[in-house]
């Protein structure tokens, strides 16, 4: 007894048994072996495979049902070995060349590729000689560019690279043997290359026929590679920035003078004290960097080939849907802030008066009424203490007293979505102020809860001085001088105002 | 195995004068063509036919189209074409001259 297997064979359906089949598994190999360089290999095996199909038919006859070893092997007999058929096929070679003969190192040249070439072929040439993918090769190309190896040397090795004209050079570029069989099939595949090229040309022919049109069409092509590469790099640039910034390892917001700077998570988490609101920008901003940098890429690869390419499509609509998605998500986490930040309330946390002659104010450090003033450089610095935010400046006003008792006022503010969510942020800041022995200490820090979030609180401190009565400013004796408008700046380093009132409390020094 | 060589080697290039002296004459599909070697002592190898086919009808000396049978799969029914028999009569040409050298050096 033996095992049998169903086949389809010449269009033809057989059971045959086990034996025969290997053997006939065999011979189709060989045979595919053997055309594996004819130009209609597919072709022949097919006409031959039917050829075969017919012989089994017919020494099944009408009473077998089932091939056997046997039929196979009458049926080669009759087809033929596969080296018989084709060595009495064959047209112009001699003496079959034994691809075992040429074991010796075939001597790999470099030469730049004309048929793989995207600008000068060099990046082919250098592929084909490392069996690299001339792709990769492109893109450590670019990527060395970034560092300075510059565009010149590619200028220079198309120059000094010769190009592969013939088969031979072709031959020798990818590094095989020059055998009559290898050139054979050489021009084989040149002539398939060049046949389809033609075919492609004569579409193109047949829908312009003008060359203007070929220049603009060839210089259009060679703009949209070098834009293709310029996309590329700034893909891979952006790419870097991407993950610094989200990574953390680029700390780029400045906190204060002292400490380092922060990184954008951080900072994020005191703008979006709510977990699941940070969440979402932060999200929108890991997606959208991410499809924003591979978005540059997918177009910079698109404009370089010549070909649409499917996966590069789908590459792009997954992307522009990606940055969509991040773009909606970060919209609703920016009205989201913005609502917050809807209401400002202010609230007068302390009011003193008090009917002495003179009133000392004493900050530190030194700074400027009417004007914040920072330990650096004027930006809006924040700290982090604990869970507290603390951030520095609070604005000093001074005003004409209506009457002749100095009045101070100390004033919160701060953004809420509603009046109370502001009013309860207004009360959750803390800032140092006190009056003591007709000293007014005042603190330019103030803190408040990082779970309230910045939104824009602010400290103000007014005081309103009566004309008669003296005003030092850690220290110093400001002259009191009040124009028509409410407002005064004292201690201005541009000079002082001068009014139209009298100069009253000047005449006593 | 030599000789056997050289008997190929003679065979080359004749078969597709023959095939295309087959096809002048009439259509025929591929089994037929067979016979008609074979039957001529022509043709050793079956498998040989179907390559040179391939080739010829590429080269477009000669086309064929796919005929329904009844009993069992289509079959190609090959034709000879214009270029073909352009072709064709070259080679009778070549092939008389050739027949007459080799007598003529053979005989003495």
């Amino acid at each position: 007894m033996k095992r049998t297997l169903n086949i389809h064979l010449g269009r033809q359906l057989f059971i045959i048994e086990e034996d025969a089949y290997e053997k006939l598994q065999v011979y189709l190999k060989q045979l595919e072996r053997q055309f594996h360089f004819e130009e209609s290999m597919r072709e022949i095996l097919e006409d031959i495979e039917m050829r075969f199909a017919e012989l089994l038919q017919l020494y099944l006859g009408t009473d077998r049902k089932v091939v056997e070893l046997k039929d196979v092997e009458q049926a080669i007999g009759s087809l033929g070995t596969p080296e018989s058929i084709v060595e009495e096929s064959e047209l112009n070679s001699d003496e079959k060349y034994s691809s075992n003969e040429s074991n010796e190192n075939p001597k790999k040249r470099l030469f730049r590729d004309p048929e793989n070439a995207v600008l000068g072929g060099v990046c082919s040439g250098i592929g084909a000689y490392f069996n690299i993918d001339p792709v990769i090769v492109r893109l450590i190309f670019i990527l060395l560019t970034l560092t300075g190896f510059s565009f010149f040397m590619y200028i220079v090795l198309w120059v000094i690279i010769p190009q592969a004209i013939s088969p031979s050079d072709r031959l020798q570029m990818k590094g095989k043997t020059v055998t009559i069989d290898s050139l054979k099939e050489e021009i084989n595949s040149a002539a398939e290359r060049i046949k389809s090229d033609a075919l492609r040309v004569k579409d193109n022919f047949k829908q312009k026929q003008s060359g203007l049109y070929n220049e603009s069409v060839r210089l259009r092509k060679i703009i949209f590679r070098i834009l293709g590469v310029g996309f590329i790099v700034f893909a891979f640039i952006s790419f870097i920035f991407y993950v610094t910034i989200v990574t953390g390892y680029f700390n780029f917001i400045p906190t204060n003078g002292t400490f380092e700077d922060t990184n954008l998570y951080d900072f994020l988490a005191l703008v979006f004290p709510n977990e699941t609101k940070l969440g979402l920008i932060w999200t929108a901003i890991l997606i959208g960097g991410l499809c924003f940098c591979l978005g540059l890429l997918n177009t910079g690869i698109r404009l370089f080939m010549d070909r649409k390419h499917y996966f590069l499509k789908i590459v792009g609509i997954a992307t522009a849907i990606g940055f969509t998605l991040s773009v909606i998500l970060g919209f609703i986490g920016g009205t989201h802030l913005l609502r917050d930040f809807s209401v400002q309330t202010e609230i007068e946390v302390e009011s003193l008066s008090f009917a002495s002659s003179k009133l000392e104010v004493t900050t530190e450090p030194e700074y400027y009424n009417n004007k914040k003033v920072y330990s650096t450089d004027g930006i809006d610095f924040i700290e982090l203490n604990g869970n507290k935010i603390v951030q520095e400046g609070i604005t000093l006003t001074y005003k004409a007293s209506k009457d002749s008792i100095f009045h101070v006022l100390h004033i919160q503010r701060a953004h809420g979505k509603n009046k109370n969510e502001a009013a309860i942020r207004c009360n959750h800041i803390k800032n140092e102020f006190y009056l003591k022995n007709n000293v007014l200490h005042l603190n330019p820090k103030y803190s408040y809860p990082k779970k309230d979030g910045i939104r824009e609180q602010e400290v103000e401190v007014i005081i309103e001085v009566p004309i008669n009565k003296e005003l030092y400013i850690n220290g110093v004796k400001q002259p009191i001088l009040f124009d028509n408008t409410e407002e005064q700046n004292f201690g201005d380093r541009s000079g002082m105002l001068f009014t139209n009132k009298p100069f009253e409390s000047l005449n006593e020094y | 195995m030599n000789i056997e060589n050289t008997q190929a080697q003679m065979r080359k290039g004749i078969l597709e004068f023959c095939i295309l002296g087959i096809l002048v004459k009439k259509e025929a599909y591929p089994s037929e063509i067979l016979e008609q070697l074979k039957s001529a002592k022509m043709i050793v190898v079956e498998g040989t036919l179907y390559p040179l086919l391939t080739r010829l009808k590429n080269m477009e000396l000669l086309s064929y189209r796919w005929e329904e049978s009844n009993s069992g799969p289509p079959r190609k029914y090959y034709a000879i074409t214009e270029s073909g028999k352009i072709t064709y009569t070259a080679l009778q040409l070549t092939w008389s001259e050739l027949s007459e050298a080799v007598e003529r050096i053979t005989k003495n």
